[in-house]
């Protein structure tokens, strides 16, 4: 960690958060009128904008670069849930030869796909789709999380029945102690990163992966805080969704309650 | 029944003649009293900080941003004393449910090729001034405008997002240390002072005027609804510094005649000054309205 004090003596981080700070979340739903659902957030500098289309009819032809299963007997007792990450190629600090398509935005569409199958009601639209495309603006570290929050905005702008809110959060451990929400730089010159998706209130998770080692005995306390950053992500979007539908409804002349 | 509800049942049933009908007296669908208005529109710069330049351009419902990273590569040997700027525009399945996963739409790459004829045509920028070293160093500027949501007029939207990328854009200091041959491929004596960074010099300002046609009627700034319904599409480039004509393009469609092309032409150039103006006043949000126009 040449150069780098990630974690000062008073345990302030790079850009001044605590260890157990989360980045300013910033969201809003409803953004754009063409897609069924929509939202934007801002988890520091990382922004994504999502968008869903559905539930409709299967496409049948071939995608290059979203991810989607096979159509199989089950598409026939449930939903199809098509995913498309992609990253604008002036989001990063290199830029990118492609948006979308190559390995890490396809295994992206992947690990999305398969957090919100598990969320998601599939079992009430049978023999149709649901789009879920996601574009990363500008990326600063935890692509995946912002990516999962503001999916599950835009599907509840959409309409669609989940189960649970999805939370995504990532944690770290620097100098032995954990830290919540990591930026870019520090996951590129920092330890592990450990990415955990759960359903907000039950807790229960959905989709938990965890780069380079650490010893078995900090993997605890690590996930705790990543667990309490994702209860606190669930207080933000919730806050959120309810002053939209209130707003929403207000405008439509129902009591607020 | 009260009104609200059998106009909105007039819209589900007879879609076209709903919108006939609007058109026959003079007015827009989404709620334009001329059908030679533009909607508002709204521009943001430097939004994108991991970009070298940037902006999000609003006009009505459609949303485009634009983002310009720079790279550095040795010239074209048979042009040494040139840089390079790529051009694309990105229709991503996300801001319309017309489009599907995949590769670049049809529509996507027609649009492509139209900002790259105009960025040639129009000279906006002087591909001289992108070199840094004859025949050693060039700027490559690679321009990446993408839809956000799709309500019409991407060209009109495109240019202008590109236009205001293109203002916000600055270049950082670059000088190579040693007058070596191997500078280049080595890539180690070139230094990048990205404190010290200056504006690129535009030499023209673009401006796009769309226009659709919809029973001998021409609908300037057309929603996407409108485009779909229409016969055909006129989109007309002219260049207010000098007030050249950049850019025509009339996508087949139905046939229009030479008076209608003209008509065409002259509502453009009635309009492009205020187009331009709006986007002087940008950076701050600005808001336009065509008072001009009837």
């Amino acid at each position: 960690m040449a150069g780098y004090e990630l974690l000062s003596e008073q345990n302030l981080r790079l850009d001044g958060r605590k260890a157990d700070e989360l980045r300013r979340i910033q969201c809003k739903l409803g953004v754009f009128g063409q897609a069924d659902g929509s939202a934007y957030l801002e988890q520091g500098n990382t922004k994504v904008l999502a968008a869903v289309y559905g539930p409709h009819e299967i496409y049948r032809h071939g995608a290059g670069g979203a991810s989607r299963p096979t159509l199989t007997a089950t598409s026939n007792e449930q939903a199809v849930i098509n995913c498309q990450y992609s990253a604008a190629v002036f989001s990063s600090g290199e830029r990118k030869r492609r948006p979308r398509g190559d390995r890490k935005s396809q295994e992206m569409s992947m690990h999305l796909r398969q957090t919100f199958q598990a969320a998601i009601k599939t079992e009430l639209y049978p023999r149709s789709q649901i789009d879920i495309y996601v574009e990363i603006l500008q990326a600063d570290g935890g692509n995946y999380c912002a990516c999962v929050n503001a999916a599950t905005l835009a599907l509840i702008d959409a309409g669609i029945p989940m189960k649970d809110y999805v939370c995504a959060c990532t944690a770290s451990l620097m100098n032995d102690r954990p830290v919540v929400d990591i930026n870019n730089l520090e996951s590129t010159t920092g330890g592990p990163e450990l990415t955990v998706a759960v359903m907000a209130k039950s807790g229960e998770i959905v989709l938990l992966e965890m780069s380079q080692r650490f010893h078995v005995d900090h993997l605890e306390k690590v996930m705790d805080l990543a667990m309490e950053g994702c209860q606190n992500i669930y207080h933000i979007l919730d806050k959120e969704v309810r002053a939209h539908v209130s707003k929403r409804g207000s405008l439509l002349g129902w009591e607020a309650t | 029944m009260d009104a609200q509800s059998s106009v909105s049942e007039f819209k589900g049933i007879q879609p076209l003649e709903y919108f006939q009908q609007h058109i026959e007296n003079g007015i827009r669908v989404d709620g334009r009293r001329s059908l030679h208005d533009f909607r508002p529109v709204t521009i943001s710069q430097g939004t994108i900080s991991s970009a070298d330049g940037s902006a999000v351009i609003k006009q009505g419902n459609s949303v485009f941003v634009c983002g310009i990273k720079l790279e550095l590569a040795p010239p074209n040997p048979n042009e040494q004393n040139k840089g390079f700027i790529v051009a694309n525009v990105d229709l991503p399945p996300l801001c319309h449910s017309q489009f599907k996963p995949g590769p670049p739409s049809e529509q996507a790459q027609v649009a492509s090729k139209f900002v790259k004829e105009v960025l040639e045509n129009s000279g906006i920028v002087k591909l001289e001034d992108l070199n840094i070293k004859e025949g050693k160093l060039s700027w490559v500027v690679n321009v990446d405008i993408m839809c956000l949501n799709h309500d019409g007029n991407v060209l009109d939207c495109a240019l202008k997002a590109l236009l205001m990328a293109f203002t916000d854009l600055t270049l950082p200091e670059v000088t190579l240390q040693e007058d070596d041959e191997a500078v280049v491929e080595t890539g180690g004596k070139i230094v990048v002072n990205n404190e010290k960074r200056s504006k690129l010099t535009l030499h023209s300002k673009p401006i796009a005027c769309s226009m659709a046609i919809f029973d001998e009627k021409i609908l300037v700034d057309p929603t996407e609804q409108e485009e779909a319904l229409a016969e055909s599409l006129v989109t007309v480039v002219l260049d207010a510094n000098s007030g050249d004509l950049v850019h025509f393009y009339k996508p087949g469609g139905s046939s229009i005649s030479r008076q209608k092309m003209q008509e065409c032409t002259g509502l453009a150039k009635k309009q492009y000054k205020t187009i331009a103006k709006s986007i002087d006043q940008a950076g701050v949000v600005t808001k336009m309205d065509s008072k001009q126009s009837k």
